[in-house]
């Protein structure tokens, strides 16, 4: 109960003073960079050729944006606190229900990509870490330096080509349905089961190698009764802090398969309003971005203290 | 270990199976336009171009194609004697997707919200609108014969009252055009349907479909795999290339916008026309457009690309004469100095700096070109990358040196407006323009122009005006636009217009 206490605690903390950190210094960030505010809103708002003078001035005014920036920082600090994110300068639209519609969408091509860089990941990695310098521990290791060396517009504009461009097996881009993100979420699970089947491999021969595992060898123990409880379980503690990382980076760094794949997660979101300076969306943005990292560290901790109880 | 591998069959399997076959059929499926260019929110003043384009909603007045003004929800108008009352004559029989009718109070209440919450009439003397029966009746503080021009522009396109809530925010897109909407997906996938009860000729196919893809990458791929009907600007190598696929026809024609190099006039290497002159002289537009635009022809001989009405073909041409340019230079006191020859005069080496962005990813590649050609002639120019903003903010501040921009002269109907605030009076200028560049001929006859309604002397005045900027050169253009559009043979009866205001699907219909 103490220690459940102690996590509850201790999250708390790091998710206020990381998430007011963030948006903080994204604000800062926006806010002094070279350039007019009203002017980018206004270019983003109206096109770059009907951002007129007296149409910045008008963005300038209606926004607010003629304000000291630190008194616009604590009005929202405030209506945040009270719940009201405000909304896009861009759009006009509500911030909340924007960035939870953009956080899904990234969430779902996340969790996916996991799950089937996992299906391929988690059984080459036990096999490979289980029998080293087998040919499959060697191609493995080969592949995955392979992958991992294209970028993953390349890979993607390769599975483009292969499956929708040649084959029609799935759409090239887009949301719409279900079949829309099997071709992001592929791309993207090449590149993680390519790093994580290494450290998957690499956990478990170092487990296996202990001199725990091998008493327990000694002691008569063999097959599941051997390799789950002392070498996997021991194992797991890189491989959860490892896909945790995996996991709280694909939140906010899959842009680029967003962009090629017309994905609007959050990562586009958030390029589109530094794009066009709409400093709410980025403040709002950095405030989840910060939850997130909070909450899904605060878990890999959790597991991690799970499994080593 | 065997059978992990069969469950990631399955699964695979499984995928293929509920992925389905997105292109294997045209009939039943909706027309496809694939653009760049995402709706930010439904309100048509500020994302109206999607729903025009669409042709969703309708302006009073559109573009005829040829850089003209032809009817739309007004069949005529005019103008009172002192030029400042105007009255539009609306279409008899018009309702809106609602089943509600066209009347001029209805317009005139459209209109003054773009007047009051939109950037289109900023600047502009009008002062508003009213309704009278079946008139929308204008009125201005000044003659200001660009008025029809301006409702060309999807800024202007008119919205039933039930678009709005109360506080004049835009809840629902009602029109009047051939497409109504069915679904907006945060301004990137919009669904429209055939409107039965349109006053014109019905849409020939029933659904259409918006789909926004700012990747340029992605739309060609788009087009190519047949999930785009109609995919507009595609990157002029890829038209190239997509000119070869059995699928496809593209069809390239040129826009009213230009890509400009603008100059401060306060350096000294800048300060006359005829250094100014010298520096265009040592540009290559001829190679620039071959080599990296893929069309000879879009080289910029002068400010307006032909497609423009502003177009003036007893110009002298801008061209390509590196000896004529070094000429220049030198009897203006430009002397190569020094190892790295740079041209210097008085001790002041001929070095500046292009700002430019990538929001429009042709730029700094053709400002590399240029910066190469010029290093050759002993001119070093320093290319800085920054955010668009950026231009403005430095011509406005002082600090801009040049900047290397696109311009679109087609924004309104008639490119006064942007004349006017690129080379106009100082007091109005947006910043895109001239920098400390000045001529009280060229504001005299931007002031008559607006406040005349003779068309032969609107046809003189542009002359005078082109002529003021070919020679004076405060800008000096470097190539025209080309839009690469690619149409998939399954539909027929695509005519684009180069205004880019006619809706993509008018005329259209699946290919018999």
């Amino acid at each position: 109960m103490g220690k459940i206490i102690f996590f509850a605690r201790t999250y708390f903390f790091r998710m206020v003073i990381v998430a007011l950190g963030v948006s903080t210094l994204c604000f800062l960030a926006v806010e002094f960079a070279p350039g007019d505010r009203a002017l980018d809103v206004a270019m983003a708002r109206y096109g770059l050729d009907g951002a007129t003078a007296s149409a910045v001035e008008y963005v300038r005014t209606s926004e607010g944006l003629e304000k000291h920036p630190f008194i616009r920082y604590k009005a929202w600090l405030f209506s945040v606190i009270q719940g009201r994110w405000g909304h896009s300068l861009v759009g006009g639209e509500e911030i909340f229900p924007m960035l939870l519609r953009s956080f899904k969408r990234t969430t779902l091509l996340a969790g996916f990509s996991l799950l089937l860089s996992f299906l391929f990941a988690f059984p080459l990695g036990i096999y490979c870490g289980r029998h080293p310098g087998h040919y499959v521990d060697i191609l493995s290791s080969l592949a995955s330096s392979v992958l991992v060396s294209f970028p993953s517009f390349v890979r993607g504009a390769f599975l483009i080509l292969l499956l929708a461009v040649n084959f029609h097996f799935f759409p090239v881009a887009g949301f719409s349905s279900f079949s829309h993100m099997v071709l992001p979420a592929i791309t993207l699970a090449i590149g993680l089961a390519a790093t994580s089947s290494r450290v998957i491999a690499s956990s478990i021969q170092q487990a296996c190698q202990t001199e725990h595992y091998k008493f327990a060898q000694h002691k008569g123990l063999c097959g599941k009764n051997l390799f789950f409880p002392h070498g996997l379980l021991n194992a797991s503690v890189p491989i959860v802090t490892y896909v945790g990382l995996q996991a709280a980076g694909l939140l906010d760094g899959v842009v680029v398969i967003e962009t090629l794949f017309a994905w609007p997660g959050l990562g586009s979101l958030l390029l589109d309003a530094l794009r066009s300076g709409d400093i709410l969306v980025i403040q709002g943005a950095g405030l989840l971005l910060g939850w997130i990292y909070v909450t899904v560290n605060t878990l890999t901790d959790w597991l991690s203290e799970g499994f080593i109880l | 270990m065997r059978r992990n591998i069969c469950l990631i069959f399955c699964f695979i399997f499984m995928l293929l199976f509920f992925s389905g076959s997105p292109a294997s059929s045209a009939q039943g499926q909706p027309l496809t336009i694939v653009s760049a260019w995402e709706a930010s929110t439904i309100d048509p003043v500020v994302s109206g171009f999607v729903f025009t384009r669409m042709g969703c909603l309708e302006t009073l007045v559109t573009s005829d194609k040829k850089g003209g003004i032809e009817p739309r929800l007004a069949t005529t108008w005019k103008v009172s004697e002192d030029g400042l009352i105007w009255v539009f004559e609306l279409r008899k029989g018009v309702i809106f997707h609602d089943g509600t009718p066209l009347t001029g109070e209805v317009a005139a209440a459209s209109l003054n919200r773009t007047l009051a919450k939109g950037s289109l009439f900023k600047g502009t003397p009008i002062q508003s609108f009213s309704g009278e029966g079946m008139n929308v009746i204008v009125t201005t503080e000044r003659p200001f014969s660009a008025l029809p021009a301006y409702l060309v522009h999807y800024a202007s396109a008119i919205c039933a009252p039930s678009s709005f809530d109360k506080e004049g925010k835009v809840v629902k897109v009602v029109g009047t055009g051939f497409y109504r909407l069915t679904s907006f997906q945060e301004g990137k996938v919009i669904d429209f349907e055939s409107f039965n009860d349109y006053w014109g000729d019905n849409a020939s196919i029933s659904h259409a479909r918006y789909f926004a893809v700012p990747n340029p990458e992605t739309r060609v791929l788009l087009a190519e795999s047949g999930e785009g009907d109609i995919v507009v600007d595609i990157p002029a190598d890829a038209a190239l290339r997509l000119r070869e696929n059995k699928n496809l026809t593209v069809i390239s024609d040129p826009l009213p916008r230009v890509r400009l190099l603008t100059v401060n006039a306060k350096l000294p290497f800048f300060s006359s026309s005829r250094l100014r002159h010298a520096l265009s002289y040592l540009i290559d537009r001829e190679g620039i457009a071959k080599a990296l635009l893929k069309n000879n022809k879009s080289g910029a001989t002068q400010l307006f690309p032909t497609v423009s009405a502003w177009h003036n073909p007893k110009l002298t041409p801008l061209n390509y004469d590196p000896e004529k340019g070094r000429k220049i230079l030198k009897e203006e006191g430009w002397l190569p100095e020094g190892k790295q020859k740079i041209l210097t005069k008085n001790g002041q080496p001929f070095v500046f700096e292009i700002l430019t962005y990538s929001s429009r990813p042709d730029l700094p590649v053709i400002a590399e070109v240029i910066q190469q050609a010029l290093r050759n002639e002993g001119i070093i120019v320093k290319i800085r990358v920054e955010k668009s903003g950026m231009v403005p903010e430095g011509n406005k501040n002082g600090t801009l040196e040049s900047a290397f921009i696109a311009r679109n002269f087609g924004f309104v109907a008639d490119p006064i407006g942007t004349l006017t605030s690129d080379f106009g009076p100082e007091k109005g200028r947006g910043g895109w323009g001239a920098i400390n560049w000045n001529s009280t001929t060229f504001d005299e006859a931007v002031k008559t122009y607006i406040e005349t309604f003779e068309t032969e002397r609107q046809v003189s005045l542009r002359k005078t005006m082109t002529s003021i900027l070919q020679e004076e050169l405060p800008a000096i253009p470097i190539a025209w636009y080309d839009n690469h559009v690619t149409v998939n043979h399954r539909i027929q009866g695509v005519s684009l217009d180069p205004s880019e205001v006619r809706p993509y699907p008018e005329g259209v219909e699946w290919a018999k």
